[in-house]
């Protein structure tokens, strides 16, 4: 190793970062007065700042903590603008026949079922993928019940957790789909996710799709329809989750 | 919901360790201790805002000191304060030739970390010239990794290699000098 190389790795030795050229620099100093005398002054200069850090770093004012929480309190949190990064080309496919599907809509058909089923699914995968909104703990059918009769007025009874199934109720929100009149519960089944979205003044038929690499189960009761939605494969865990939650949901 | 807010509360508890650290980074950058408590509160309300961009497992730290270098050199460049920018090449010709290593006998670590004054050390680091005391400073005090400061610096890890060598050295330097002024 010459002098170049040398300096150029000084600080990572200094600091411990380069044990396999470790040998090579160490023996290169007991032959350079030069060198050595510039790891010296790494290592001093290093070892005095460590020492006097605390001594040198000044201390934020009392009055800064406050504002920052008072500025800080109730701010939601933006969504994570990642897209490419964490959605597949399903979603690029859901994007298409979500433009389809707006001029095809008004027309009640199984084909608008399937358009519907490719829009929930869309939702929910944003919701669980990329905004992360059933990441916290599990949350008790009280709290979203009341959640969702505060946020929008929307009386619905909310099937709670059920330990036998492994499914636990993660978190309620307004679903993009119908001008926000749609509500979003949202399940873990054996930690998966697991979507049940509610759509008042909608009636369509009973089925059974699978679409976009997800499994749909749709129901209609009380003016209102159903759609359960979760990752494809899950067709018999769902199929038992589907009867308990269309017992429960009213 | 209740559950987003008590995961926002919690992050915020845990950016908020950290506010020593951010306060003193927004006092070198802004020499102004007004200017240096609004630069960290307009950093918190980014940070908070924008907690879902945090990717869990990495260093907390430095991903606010990151907020808070892109804050100031956002506000700089929105000419909310006139100020010359240093021109990266410039800095480091200079610091190179005005450290060229001297035969000069060491001076031994233990002596220099007994007799430097808190003072003499601050007054030494205020003389480094803004970039290389930021790289010598989050290594050093911070504890940062290359790769970190680079992100953090928005400069290559070379160039963060480099300023801390001759960062240290500088400072050393002048250490030496006050020590053997008495």
């Amino acid at each position: 190793m010459n002098c170049r190389d040398v300096q150029n790795t000084l600080p990572s030795y200094v600091d411990g970062l380069e044990p396999s050229k470790a040998a090579a620099i160490a023996a290169h100093l007991e032959t350079c007065a030069a060198c050595r005398q510039l790891a010296h002054a790494q290592s001093v200069a290093r070892a005095v700042l460590k020492a006097r850090a605390a001594q040198l770093a000044p201390m934020a004012p009392p009055g800064l903590r406050t504002r920052i929480l008072a500025n800080t309190a109730n701010q939601a949190p933006e969504p994570v603008l990642a897209w490419s990064g964490r959605l597949t080309a399903f979603a690029a496919a859901v994007m298409v026949v979500l433009t389809i599907g707006a001029v095809l809509l008004p027309v009640a058909t199984v084909r608008s079922t399937a358009v519907l089923a490719a829009q929930l699914a869309l939702d929910h995968l944003k919701c669980f993928t990329i905004e992360g909104d059933a990441d916290g703990e599990p949350i008790p059918a009280a709290q979203a019940e009341a959640a969702l009769k505060q946020e929008f007025d929307f009386t619905v009874t909310v099937p709670a957790s059920l330990a036998a199934e492994k499914l636990e109720l993660m978190a309620v929100r307004r679903c993009l789909y119908g001008d926000g009149r749609a509500a979003h519960l949202m399940y873990r089944l054996d930690g998966e996710p697991v979507s049940l979205f509610i759509i008042p003044g909608l009636t369509r038929p009973a089925a059974e799709l699978s679409l976009f690499g997800h499994d749909q189960v749709v129901w209609t009761a009380g003016e209102r329809t159903y759609m359960l939605v979760a990752r494809a494969g899950s067709r018999n865990k769902l199929g038992r989750v589907a009867s308990y939650l269309q017992n429960e949901a009213k | 919901m209740s559950t987003r807010d008590s995961e926002g509360d919690g992050f915020r508890a845990a950016t908020l360790e950290f506010l020593d650290s951010l306060y003193g980074a927004a006092l070198r950058l802004t020499r102004n201790a007004d200017r240096a408590q609004d630069l960290v509160q307009d950093t918190y309300l980014k940070a908070i805002r924008a907690r879902r961009s945090f990717a869990d497992g990495t260093n907390l730290k430095a991903w606010l000191f990151t907020i808070l270098q892109n804050t100031w050199r956002n506000r700089q460049r929105d000419g909310a304060r006139s100020r010359v920018e240093f021109d990266s090449a410039v800095v480091e010709q200079s610091a190179e030739a005005a450290t060229m290593p001297r035969a000069a006998h060491d001076t031994p670590e233990s002596l220099l970390l007994r007799d430097t004054l808190n003072a003499d050390l601050q007054a030494a680091l205020d003389g480094l010239g803004e970039a290389f005391r930021e790289v010598v400073w989050l290594r050093d005090v911070d504890e940062l990794t290359y790769q970190e400061i680079a992100d953090v610096l928005d400069i290559p890890i070379g160039t963060v290699m480099s300023r801390l060598s001759r960062g240290r050295r500088q400072l050393y330097e002048a250490l030496t000098r006050k020590n053997a002024e008495g």
